[in-house]
C-alpha cells in the first residue's frame, strides 16, 4: 500500500487519493481466518458441553466468543508475519495484506489488541486457567509455530498443531478451571488428526509451498515418506479416537460413529498411500479443492478430514446430551 | 519572535473509495468499542461485581 501523498502537478488530487487504507470491515474479518475460526468455535463448544459442572449461559457464550476472537487474533498475527510468503502462494495471495489493501502495521495492531482483549475478557467471564490456556494458544501459534517452526522444520505442523487442538481444552477449562484426562483426549484427537490433514493438502499443493521455501514434509522427505507417516498417524488417530469410550467420556453412540469414521479415514489414507499424489511438481490450480490428475485421492482425504473432525466432535456432543437425558 | 510554520501548499484529497472505506472502518470501530463496553459491564454484573450506583 502506498502512503505517499505527493501529487504530481499534471494529475488532479481526486484521482490520486490521500493514500488512505482501502480495507473495510470484511477485510479485517478475513484477517481472522473465519474458516479456521468455525472449527475452533465448534470444538470449543463441545469441550464446554462435555465438561462436568455447569457455567451460566451468558458466561458460556462469552467463553466461546473469547476463544473465537483469540483464534482470530492469532490468524491476524500469522497473516502479518507471513505476508511475504502469502503473496507468492496461489492459495493465499488474495488475503488482505498481499492484496495491498491494508498496511502490515494495521494487521499487527489489530492482532495484538484482539489477543489482549480476548484473554482478559475470558479471565473475567470464566477463570484464569482458561484465560491462561488461550494466551498460551495465541503465543504458541504466533511465536512457536509461525515465527519459529513453520519456515525451519518439516515437523512444523506436527508441533504447530497444538494451538489448533487446544480450543476444546479451553472450553472444558472454562467450566472446570482444570486440565483433566478427558480434556487431554479431546486435545489429542485434533493433535493427531492435524498431520494427515495438512500433509494431504501439502501433497497436492506441493510446488506452492516449495516455491516459497516452506519445508513441508512432502518437499523435504518426499511424497512416499509423507504418505507412510500419514498412514501411521491415521492408525494412531483410530486408537486415540477410542479413548473417550475407555475413560467413560463417551458411550455407545459415539463408539459406533467413531468406528465408522475412523475406518473411512484409514481407508482414504490408504488410498492416498497407494496413489501417485504429490509425485508431480507443476504449477498448481488456485482453488483449495482443484487438483491435477493423480492428486485426487489426497484432495479427497483433505476434504474428508474436515468432515471427520466436525463429525467426531458432533458425536461426542450428541452422545453426551443423549446420555444425560436418558 | 515569530514561530516558524511550514504552511502546506499542496493537499491530497481522498478518493470516494477511500472515504467509503474509512467511514465503514469508523462505524465498525465504534460498534466494536460499544460492544466491548457492554460486554465488560454485563460480565462484571454476572460476576456479582455490581457498580455502586446500580
Amino acid at each position: 500500500m502506498s502512503t505517499d501523498t505527493h501529487i504530481p502537478a499534471d494529475k488532479p488530487a481526486a484521482q490520486i487519493g490521500a493514500g488512505l487504507s482501502l480495507a473495510g470491515p470484511r477485510d479485517f474479518f478475513q484477517l481472522m481466518k473465519p474458516r479456521v475460526m468455525s472449527l475452533v468455535i465448534f470444538t470449543a463448544v463441545i469441550g464446554l458441553l462435555v465438561a462436568p459442572g455447569s457455567l451460566p449461559l451468558y458466561n458460556s457464550v462469552m467463553a466461546i466468543f473469547c476463544i473465537a476472537v483469540g483464534a482470530g487474533a492469532s490468524g491476524a498475527l500469522n497473516m502479518w508475519y507471513d505476508a511475504d510468503i502469502d503473496a507468492q502462494m496461489t492459495r493465499t495471495k488474495k488475503r488482505p495484506l498481499p492484496r495491498g489493501v491494508m498496511a502490515p502495521s494495521t494487521a499487527l495492531t489489530f492482532g495484538f489488541l484482539l489477543s489482549a482483549v480476548s484473554v482478559w475478557m475470558l479471565g473475567l467471564a470464566t477463570n484464569y486457567v482458561a484465560a491462561g490456556l488461550l494466551a498460551f494458544t495465541i503465543f504458541f501459534y504466533v511465536v512457536i509455530y509461525t515465527m519459529w517452526l513453520k519456515r525451519r522444520t518439516p515437523q512444523n505442523i506436527v508441533i504447530g498443531g497444538a494451538p489448533g487442538a487446544l480450543p476444546p481444552m479451553i472450553g472444558y477449562a472454562a467450566v472446570t478451571g482444570t486440565v483433566t484426562l478427558d480434556s487431554t483426549i479431546l486435545f489429542l484427537i485434533i493433535f493427531i488428526w492435524t498431520p494427515p490433514h495438512f500433509w494431504a493438502l501439502a501433497l497436492y499443493k506441493l510446488s506452492d509451498y516449495g516455491r516459497v521455501g516452506i519445508p513441508m514434509m512432502p518437499n523435504i522427505a518426499g511424497p512416499k515418506s509423507t504418505k507412510n507417516q500419514m498412514f501411521a498417524y491415521s492408525i494412531a488417530l483410530a486408537f486415540v479416537a477410542a479413548a473417550p469410550v475407555v475413560t467413560g467420556l463417551s458411550g455407545s453412540i459415539y463408539a459406533f460413529g467413531a468406528f465408522l469414521l475412523n475406518v473411512a479415514f484409514v481407508a482414504l489414507t490408504f488410498k492416498v498411500w497407494r496413489s501417485r499424489a504429490g509425485e508431480k511438481d507443476e504449477v498448481q490450480p488456485e482453488s483449495l479443492y482443484e487438483v491435477q490428475k493423480g492428486d485426487r485421492d489426497a484432495r479427497n482425504l483433505f476434504a474428508f478430514s474436515i468432515i471427520y473432525l466436525f463429525a467426531m466432535f458432533a458425536l461426542i456432543g450428541v452422545d453426551h446430551l443423549l446420555r444425560g437425558s436418558l | 519572535m515569530t514561530e516558524y510554520r511550514d504552511k502546506p501548499t499542496q493537499f491530497s484529497a481522498p478518493t470516494p473509495a477511500e472515504i467509503k472505506a474509512r467511514t465503514k472502518r469508523n462505524l465498525a470501530l465504534a460498534a466494536g468499542l460499544l460492544i466491548f463496553v457492554v460486554l465488560v459491564f454485563v460480565t462484571m454484573v454476572s460476576r456479582g461485581q455490581l457498580p455502586n450506583a446500580v
